[in-house]
């Protein structure tokens, strides 16, 4: 365990300096992220300017969904996209072999090798408006943000493990380098309430690309409105997904043949 | 003139042939720009009680279908391999060929366009199928349409392939890139038709390139515009056509002087 925290120390340092060299980039990427929240809240205002609620939620409430929307979007800047979209490259180049050689969890390694810091300011931003929705609806209360905290885990891990599976895949489909791109298309309907979408969308939402569950319900939880099914299922669909992923990295790579040997 | 026809012939043959391999991604980059499907959903629940901003629910489908289309039918991504071509030296041998590497690009672009139309009538059909429509379009508003989305594709595949340039001179245009994508998004009509913004953010970004990607098409095939309006879109989104093959031409220029010919 102490090894893998050197070692992560050493691979977050290790990419600090790779972006410092790019000064420009980090400047656009920036400007990139700013942009890009300021458009969530302009969407939001001008929808809550023509309509009081959207799918039954309040303004302040879809503030605390859109802070949790912007938790996972930093994430996966952060941790998931660098790491994860590299997958495939390994796996054409037969870099691969060289993770697997490693005496340490090969998934570890393909899932930390590279952090983009850049995104971090986001989080901290995400943070504080999940706790002024929270106040504004008058929900800041100890169970919620217990509740919140746990539900906000389950999702987490249940992004880790779609990246996961969607990037194994790559073993196979060794061209479709656009993959992560499906991500980004789709995660982008959890930045609002499921109850928005037409019924059969959210059912698509829910039970096949499960993104209901990693905002639309901890965001109800941290507002009062979550139930007690929607609680347990996503207990029970994030260790799913994690025991999926599993099973299916384990499977690709014991049938991995190499690119290059 | 029978020459430039052969080498316009032999040119979208090339690229035609090499994008029919590619359906597979043809398709995947179409579900990764499903975003306006996604602002459709929303934007007719919130009308489902009654016309939101002038929009009823149907007028959000019919918007957003059509945005999705002229999105799909102005897809650029030269940027990325002019970067790549410049970076690593392979621009070289494409400059020993009798015509400037542009119309190449240009021409793969339009081959993928071929192959990408009919995958992308799917949807558009299946759209209005699900939502109930048959929508009547005046003629005069197909004619004009047609114009715009081509006007729309010359002013984004110029301004992309100017930006792309551009990698003559740094390695980090794919970060300026993305930037102008945000504004893109956010200012286009990719996610909510613009009258509906506060008024003093249209007067704004009505003299920006950005509503004439997408939401000027759009509204002038749903016909939605009077006279005047239509006049000043053509002039504003004729003029950023101008200005970016000017400064594409231009980049060309001074950018082929610096040019290093990295690995040759």
């Amino acid at each position: 365990m102490k090894r893998y925290l050197r070692l992560l120390q050493i691979f977050v340092t290790n990419s600090v300096q790779l972006e410092l060299e790019y000064r420009a980039n980090f400047f656009f990427n920036t400007c990139n992220s700013l942009i890009t929240t300021a458009t969530g809240f302009l969407i939001l205002y001008v929808m809550f300017s023509k309509a009081e609620s959207l799918g039954g939620w309040s303004f302040d409430e879809v503030l605390v969904l859109y802070g949790v929307y912007m938790i996972f979007e930093a994430l996966v800047d952060i941790f998931l996209y660098p790491n994860l979209s590299r997958m495939t490259e390994y796996i054409r180049k037969g870099d691969m072999d060289f993770f697997l050689l490693k005496p340490i969890s090969s998934q570890f390694m393909v899932s930390v090798r590279y952090t983009r810091v850049w995104m971090f300011p986001q989080l901290l931003i995400a943070f504080a408006l999940i706790a002024y929705g929270m106040n504004q609806t008058g929900q800041l209360y100890l169970t919620n943000i217990i509740l919140l905290t746990l539900l906000l885990a389950c999702a987490l891990v249940m992004v880790y493990a779609l990246w996961f599976i969607m990037n194994t895949t790559a073993f196979w489909l060794v061209k479709v380098e656009n993959i992560s791109e499906l991500w980004f298309a789709f995660f982008q309907a959890a930045s609002f309430p499921v109850s928005a979408f037409p019924s059969w969308a959210r059912f698509l939402l829910t039970f096949i690309v499960p993104i209901a569950f990693i905002t639309t319900v901890p965001a109800s939880a941290a507002v009062g409105r979550l139930t007690w099914e929607f609680g347990v299922s996503s207990l029970f669909v994030a260790a799913l997904l994690f025991v999926v992923s599993q099973v299916f990295w384990r499977y690709a790579v014991a049938n991995y043949t190499s690119a290059s040997s | 003139m029978y020459w430039t026809f052969r080498k316009t012939k032999a040119l979208f043959i090339r690229a035609f042939s090499l994008m029919t391999e590619y359906r597979a991604e043809v398709i995947i980059w179409m579900l990764a720009s499903s975003l306006p499907l996604i602002m459709m959903m929303i934007w007719m629940g919130l009308a489902e009680s009654g016309p939101v901003g002038g929009y009823s629910a149907s007028d959000f489908a019919l918007y957003f279908l059509s945005v999705f289309f002229v999105r799909q039918m102005t897809t650029v991504w030269v940027l990325w391999e002019l970067e790549r071509e410049i970076r690593l030296g392979e621009m070289s041998p494409k400059l020993l060929r009798p015509f400037n590497p542009f119309w190449q690009h240009a021409l793969d672009n339009l081959a993928e366009k071929t192959v990408r139309f009919p995958i992308v009538l799917i949807p558009v059909a299946l759209g209005l199928w699900f939502t109930g429509m048959r929508p009547q379009f005046a003629l005069l508003g197909l004619v004009l349409f047609a114009i715009a989305l081509i006007l729309a594709w010359l002013l984004r595949f110029n301004r992309q392939y100017g930006f792309g340039l551009l990698a003559f001179w740094t390695d980090q245009v794919t970060g300026l890139e993305q930037v102008w994508f945000a504004l893109y998004i956010a200012f286009s009509g990719a996610i909510l038709p613009l009258d509906l913004l506060p008024e003093g953010l249209q007067r704004i970004i009505m003299f920006t390139p950005f509503p004439y990607k997408v939401d000027f098409p759009v509204q002038l095939l749903l016909g939605n515009l009077t006279g005047t309006e239509i006049l000043r879109g053509f002039a504003i989104q004729g003029f950023w056509v101008i200005a970016f093959i000017l400064l594409r031409m231009l980049l060309w220029k001074r950018g082929l002087k610096r040019y290093g010919a990295t690995g040759a």
